[in-house]
């Protein structure tokens, strides 16, 4: 995908955000936002090359659905579980600071951003620091809930690499 | 049209008791990394019962009400990280603490890596 391609597709997306943020569905509204965000972009240096390949595009789109399903039904898990712990008398807390390792062999960055995004939005957890892109550390209300930690954070790279196309 | 206002009804109730809920652990809860718990986690859900309300209620804001509560869950974890690796950074103690790997920063001058 050629960087005119890549400009072209998120300004597009990005107008279509436009639209929706001012409640204004027209013609007029789609080409101020495909303009002004198209400009933007073409002032932006990307970091790296888009790795987006169109005859792999369903099956990241597919695997984007299910992450942002997941996402939700963890987010609503998320908040009925502090809400729990918070209206319980005892106050049933075990906090810590524990460390996750990202168990990405190339150290991606945004592998590692999105990792601990989602991690955030996860069950009584929430990242802290980092090592890099090696190790996360994460603050648990609960240092029981973290025992399967590394196996969903093993299940979490395997999803976010096949939403990037990078696998 | 009045089932539509019963169920507005409903979700704006329901996001209210969350975000009481979220009120009541910034109270409850002993320092800032668990009350970041309560004021996010919670907090995110309130606002989405909240905006699914209002989009129920107010005509024509539904497009407004979607795009803000992407930006919310977007948004949101980036802030709970940078106030707890702020208060990590300057040095504040969990008030409760189990289990710490996180090694302390050695030299005063070190910065936080995330911003």
């Amino acid at each position: 995908m050629g960087r005119a391609t890549y400009v072209l597709a998120t300004a597009a997306v990005l107008s279509a955000i436009w639209m929706g943020l001012t409640a204004r569905v027209d013609a007029a509204s789609f080409l101020v936002g495909f303009v002004v965000s198209a400009l933007i972009l073409s002032l932006i240096g990307t970091r790296e090359r888009a790795t987006a390949q169109l005859s792999r595009l369903p099956r990241q789109l597919f695997n984007l659905i299910v992450y942002i399903v997941l996402s939700f039904i963890a987010i609503t898990r998320a908040s009925f579980d502090v809400a729990r712990r918070v209206l319980d008398p005892k106050l049933p807390l075990k906090p810590g600071i524990v460390a996750v390792p990202t168990q990405d062999e190339e150290q991606d960055e945004i592998i590692a951003a999105l990792s601990a995004h989602a991690i955030t939005i996860t069950p009584g957890q929430l990242a802290v620091g980092f090592d890099g892109a090696k190790t996360m550390y994460i603050h648990c209300l609960d240092i029981e809930s973290v025992a399967t930690a590394e196996q969903e954070q093993a299940a979490r790279l395997k999803r976010l690499r096949a939403i990037l196309g990078k696998a | 049209m009045l089932l539509r206002e019963l169920l507005g009804l409903a979700a704006l109730f329901f996001g209210v008791t969350f975000s009481v809920i979220g009120v009541v652990g910034m109270l409850r809860l002993p320092d800032v990394y668990t009350r970041l718990h309560a004021s996010g986690k919670v907090s995110t859900l309130g606002l989405w019962g909240i905006l699914l309300g209002a989009a129920l209620l107010l005509e024509g804001a539904f497009p407004r009400a979607l795009a803000l509560a992407v930006f919310l869950v977007l948004v949101q974890p980036i802030a709970s990280h940078a106030i707890a690796a702020a208060a990590r950074c300057s040095g504040v103690p969990m008030a409760l603490s189990f289990r710490d790997d996180m090694p302390p920063l050695e030299t005063p001058s070190a910065t936080p890596e995330q911003p």
